[in-house]
């Protein structure tokens, strides 16, 4: 009995314990480790996975390796805010932020740099519709959390800034991205090739989520789905998608 | 002593499905999250050929044959209904046949007979029609934010079965042929398997199966419960072949043999013609089989094509 009662007092003091840990701020400190952290330059903060660059969040410098930002109206909730970095050459992947209740600011540590080199990707869309790119990017640090990155682009034209493929898929979203059950979309990873452009008409793009599927990729049992390749080939012939071209541009 | 002893053919067709779907039914997942919650209703023709062909899922038959195969799909959301309709023929013209290397004249009482008295090829099977009930479910996800899909599925299988029984009598005037209709009935029920070990997805399928054959002298049951390891295919972009290796392991009740009965390899080599909508299978599938101490191998080797008849995204 007493020691149902100190385990039931142990939770609630933990359970409470980690209310408290939970802040909502518009302040962020970061600080980057590792011995190349004194070279980076122009820091930037992905915030929740919304990864157009006009919505990253340009960091300024506080110190050695330090730097912060204030969100302003763009409060946060570090239980649930996921962040990344971005810098000239180097990403990390995601975690949240410790709270630190003293002074109301959220604190990031991220390890400087993870290798495998980054890469700006290029990708056009003929006819133009609306293109999703989603980043499944892994954890490779100790504080790594698995998250998901993306932005949209209305006009076909989509930059994906500082692919880094040995941690991250990249995938390319010709349909709605499915917010709640995200389905991985056409991987980028096998396609990008340093030696120039690569286009895919509508057999190619078919192919290749053909092969995704197949090779256990695509987040499923790997399956040789004749209806999966037929109902892709009609969804693209909706879409009256023509080709597509992928390049890296840096 | 005019002794009649019920000389008994009976005939389990190819293909019913057991918890091994079969060779000439090709793959139907369709993710959901693919559909993007729009109901999709697909119907597909398969038509092909087999050497060695087994039946009824692991029963070795090892007959060369035909196949004719119609599949309906219906997937919204996260369930999946199908209608499959086959139909095959044997080189002969008729059913492919299922040795029965015994008479049984009660429970109790069993005569092995002579080899030049097994087989019997008088079969004439009816079409298969086979429905599956499917529904997919997220587990997890694979390293990244992914989740990963899984199916689950309940299969039942039913096969009228004509079988032709020779009764023997002293001479030759006095055997007697007679009529018995018959069916053959699955259920299974089967699910997609997911681990990681070391980093690596680890992809399967485990079955279980029941299978029944009423109306004919050769009434039987046999259940089996079997584990398909599914690995990564092999892409070679430039012929855009797709090469697909699967292991099944299993054990089935009746071979006389307990544990590990049944080990059944398969490579397909997959072939998709984008202008024509059509796609080449082609496919060897050694099993092994164990009846006892015995083990039996059988060298499937199939080809097939299959085309979507109808496509409609409501």
């Amino acid at each position: 009995m007493r020691i149902h009662v100190i385990k039931t007092l142990l939770c609630v003091l933990l359970a409470a314990t980690a209310a408290q840990a939970q802040i909502t701020t518009s302040n962020v400190n970061v600080l980057v480790t590792g011995k190349r952290c004194g070279e980076l330059k122009d820091v930037y903060l992905v915030i929740n996975g919304k990864d157009r660059e006009e919505s990253w969040v340009k960091l300024e410098p506080a110190g050695t390796c330090r730097w912060k930002a204030d969100l302003g109206d763009g409060t946060i909730t570090t239980s649930n805010a996921k962040f990344s970095l971005r810098a000239d050459f180097a990403r990390s992947d995601c975690q949240k932020a410790a709270a630190n209740e003293t002074d109301m600011t959220a604190n990031l540590q991220f390890a400087c740099c993870a290798q495998g080199p980054l890469r700006n990707v290029s990708v056009k869309v003929d006819p133009p519709m609306e293109v999703t790119y989603v980043r499944n990017v892994r954890p490779y640090a100790a504080r790594g959390i698995p998250c998901l990155e993306k932005a949209t682009f209305t006009d076909g034209q989509v930059a994906i800034g500082g692919a880094q493929f040995s941690g991250e898929d990249v995938y390319l979203h010709l349909w709605p991205v499915n917010r709640k059950q995200p389905t991985p979309g056409l991987l980028l990873d096998d396609i990008v090739a340093d030696k120039g452009p690569r286009v895919l008409n509508r057999g190619d793009v078919a192919q290749r989520l053909m092969v995704q599927r197949a090779q256990g990729k695509a987040a499923i049992t790997p399956t040789l789905s004749s209806n999966a390749l037929s109902l892709d080939l009609k969804k693209l012939a909706e879409l009256k998608f023509e080709r597509a071209q992928i390049e890296v541009i840096k | 002593m005019i002794r009649t002893a019920a000389v008994l053919f009976a005939l389990l067709t190819a293909v019913a499905a057991s918890a091994q779907d079969p060779l000439f039914d090709p793959d139907d997942f369709l993710d959901p999250r693919e559909t993007g919650g729009r109901p999709v209703f697909i119907s597909r023709i398969v038509i092909g050929a087999a050497s060695d062909m087994n039946g009824d899922g692991f029963r070795p038959l090892a007959e060369n044959v035909g196949y004719l195969h119609l599949a309906n799909s219906f997937s919204w959301r996260s369930v999946q209904f199908d209608y499959k309709r086959t139909q095959m023929k044997a080189e002969d013209g008729e059913a492919a046949v299922w040795e029965i290397p015994y008479t049984r004249f009660n429970e109790d009482v069993i005569v092995f007979l002579p080899e030049n008295a097994r087989q019997t090829r008088n079969a004439t099977p009816k079409s298969k029609d086979t429905l599956h009930a499917a529904w997919y479910w997220p587990v997890g996800s694979g390293g990244g934010g992914i989740p990963v899909i899984l199916r689950s599925r309940v299969t039942f299988a039913t096969q009228p079965i004509a079988a032709d029984v020779e009764k023997l009598g002293p001479t030759p005037e006095t055997t007697t042929t007679q009529r018995m209709s018959g069916r053959e009935r699955t259920f299974a029920l089967e699910t997609d398997t997911w681990f990681r070990i070391a980093g690596h997805n680890v992809f399967g399928s485990l079955a279980v199966s029941e299978t029944k054959t009423t109306g004919t002298l050769a009434n039987r049951k046999e259940r089996a419960l079997t584990y398909t390891n599914r690995f990564p295919s092999i892409s070679l972009d430039r012929a855009k072949i797709l090469i697909r290796p699967t292991l099944t392991v299993g054990g089935i009740t009746g071979r006389d043999s307990s544990g590990v009965n049944l080990v059944n390899p398969a490579i397909e080599i997959f072939r998709p013609f984008a202008q024509t909508g059509a796609n080449l299978h082609v496919i060897w599938s050694p099993q092994w089989a164990a009846n006892g101490n015995n083990w039996k191998v059988t060298h499937q080797v199939a080809v097939l094509i299959d085309r979507a008849l109808f496509v409609k995204v409501f």
